[in-house]
This record gives structure tokens, C-alpha cells and sequence, in this order.
């Protein structure tokens, strides 16, 4: 892996910043549980683009709650772009635990969902949205902007190592 | 957690980051700036501005590096700062995220762009680019006129620094 790990998506461009997480127990043999580093892990080294939902045991998954989570967090988020929508990953309690009513799956087909999965977890130390799985590890990616207008002296990246510079 | 910030978060863990420079501009146009999905965040009573992305002027501390005054023989002279200000660990502790140090008039005086001879002046994102972005938060100003993906730009005011970039375009959420 690079110094700078980074991933393109279209015409973003992401720096991708490690999380760090929680013990996940996995349900589906696409994946695999790895509590050290990810609560992600796939079988390959990816890069796999990964849309995050969190559920909680006894919860109904609707059509009525992906479309809300869509319409009030994805499409205002200015990081988020349709390719996240390739892989879901229903995170938190696990699938014999929820209640999926049959016309949720029509609303991930209209997102053009290849992949769907669910992960029991933690949901609490997870945030939902999207995630890139590579190299092994699970990544938060951070949008990259350009300073166009020579706005800054410096700018930051977030670390769980090191000090400043 | 001084020099820290909370981020990596859900709804029940932070965790605490460092701060590491990822660009160091000054002088250029190559700089880039990184922000966080907002689908991580959810502002609340207790952390109103939870995701809030905030450029601070850089005559305002941040811990683990220099406050530089843009003026060379300030940044040369003095170290990194080992804290906080104060002003911007209230917003840090409120959730925001604190993704650069925007430009200033050297030494917080009064400085034409053409007299910005050791960090270059930012360009007033207002008509063709080169109006004059005026008083000494002008960093901040252009940063939050220019960059819709910015939520706050943080400044100071003894004599007009904040009031003339604000007069001389329009500059919502400067503070």
C-alpha cells in the first residue's frame, strides 16, 4: 500500500483514511471477519466499494426506510457517489434478527445493488455511508477538493498516529 | 485531548485523531483539502456541529503545529503550538472537523495582493477573480465564498479584518 493510499471513482477522487473497528461477526462467505483491523474484510484485496446501513436487532427493513436513507443522507452528501450503491452491507444485528419485507430488494435493484449482505456487529461504533475495502483493510474515504483559489497556508488529514507534521 | 479531535465515530464510539499536515500550499495553487462523508455524522444537542467542516485563520492556534501569521520569520521563529486556542477547542469539542489553516494578511496588517510578497494573497472567488479580497481574514473569506463544500470559516476582527472582506463581497458563515 502506498504512503498516501488513494482511490478514484469516477471523477472523485478520495484519500482514503484507515477505520479502525470492531469485532464483526459475518453471516455470508463473501466475507470474512477480521476484529483486529476491519468490520469489513473480503475475501480479495478489493478495492471494494461498500454502502453501509445499520440495523439493530427486531427492525423491519422497508422500502420506505432504504428510500429515506437515501433521499436524507446519501444524495446530500457530497462524498457519496452511485458506485457505493454496488455493495451493501446491512450492519448490526444479524439477518435472523430483522424482518426484510420483499419489496426492500426491489428498492436495492433500482440502486443498481450487485451484492447485499448482512454483518452482526457493533452498530454503535459503526457510522453509516460509504467505505472502501482494500489491501486488507477497511477505509473511510475522504473527498479530495482542490484549494483553486490558493485559500490555505496548510491543510489536515486525520490520523491515529503521530503528532502534527 | 488537547491537539485532538474526535472523529471515526459512531453512534456510541469516538475515537480521538491526530491532526497531520496533508498539503502545505502557502504560496501555491496545488493545495488539496480532504472532507469526511456526511453520512458519519449526526449534529445533536450535546455536539451541534458533529461533521461541520471549519477552515481556521491562521493566527488561531492549532495544536501539533505552527501559527504562522503568513510571515516567514514568524514561522521560522516560533514552534508548534501544543494546544488548541481555546475558540477552536469549543468547536472541536462541539464535533467539528477542522480541515486547514486559511490565509491572512502578514502580521494581521493591512496588505494589498501585490504586497503579499511572502505568501501569496487567495484569490476573491467574487467577478473575474481579481478584486481585491480585502482586510486580513481574507483567507477565510475566499475559502467560504469560494468552496461550497466548506461549512464555516473562522476569522478575527480588531480593526475591520472580518467587517471589509464581508462589505467587500458577500461572506455567509464567517465568523
Amino acid at each position: 500500500m502506498e504512503e498516501e493510499p488513494k482511490i478514484t471513482v469516477g471523477d472523485v477522487q478520495y484519500l482514503l483514511v484507515e477505520h479502525q473497528m470492531v469485532q464483526a461477526a459475518v453471516e455470508f462467505s463473501l466475507f470474512q471477519a477480521n476484529p483486529q483491523q476491519n468490520f469489513l474484510a473480503y475475501e480479495n484485496d478489493g478495492p471494494v466499494l461498500v454502502l453501509v446501513y445499520l440495523t439493530e436487532p427486531g427492525q423491519t427493513i422497508s422500502r420506505s426506510a432504504l428510500h429515506k436513507f437515501r433521499t436524507t443522507l446519501l444524495e446530500k452528501d457530497d462524498i457519496f457517489r452511485h458506485e457505493f450503491y454496488g455493495n451493501v452491507v446491512f450492519y448490526g444485528s444479524g439477518k435472523k434478527d430483522l424482518r426484510v419485507e420483499p419489496e426492500a430488494f426491489e428498492e436495492l435493484a433500482a440502486w443498481n445493488t450487485k451484492n447485499h449482505t448482512f454483518i452482526t456487529g457493533d452498530a454503535a461504533a459503526v457510522a453509516p455511508g460509504p467505505y472502501v475495502f482494500s489491501g486488507g483493510r477497511t477505509w473511510q474515504p475522504w473527498r479530495i477538493y482542490p484549494d483553486f483559489n490558493g485559500t490555505f497556508m496548510c491543510t489536515f488529514k486525520p490520523s491515529r498516529k503521530g503528532t502534527g507534521k | 485531548m488537547s491537539g485532538q479531535i474526535p472523529i471515526f465515530k459512531g453512534p456510541k464510539l469516538i475515537i480521538l485523531c491526530t491532526l497531520l499536515t496533508l498539503d502545505t500550499p502557502e504560496a501555491g495553487l496545488n493545495g488539496r483539502v480532504v472532507v469526511p462523508s456526511r453520512c458519519y455524522f449526526s449534529p445533536s444537542k450535546s455536539r451541534p456541529l458533529d461533521g461541520a467542516r471549519i477552515s481556521v485563520k491562521d493566527n488561531i492556534d492549532i495544536a501539533g503545529h505552527k501559527t504562522t501569521l503568513c510571515n516567514r520569520s514568524w514561522q521560522q521563529l516560533y514552534p508548534a503550538k501544543t494546544k488548541h486556542a481555546a475558540c477552536v477547542q469549543v468547536l472541536v469539542d462541539a464535533g467539528a472537523i477542522i480541515v486547514g489553516k486559511a490565509k491572512l494578511q502578514a502580521m494581521i496588517m493591512r496588505e494589498e495582493p501585490l504586497e503579499c510578497v511572502e505568501f501569496t494573497a487567495p484569490f476573491n472567488p467574487r467577478g473575474d477573480g481579481y478584486q481585491v479580497p480585502s482586510g486580513s481574514s481574507h483567507g477565510s473569506a475566499a475559502a467560504i465564498g469560494s468552496y461550497d463544500w466548506l461549512d464555516f470559516s473562522i476569522g478575527s476582527d480588531s480593526m475591520g479584518s472580518i467587517l471589509l472582506v464581508c462589505f467587500a463581497r458577500p461572506s455567509a458563515n464567517m465568523n
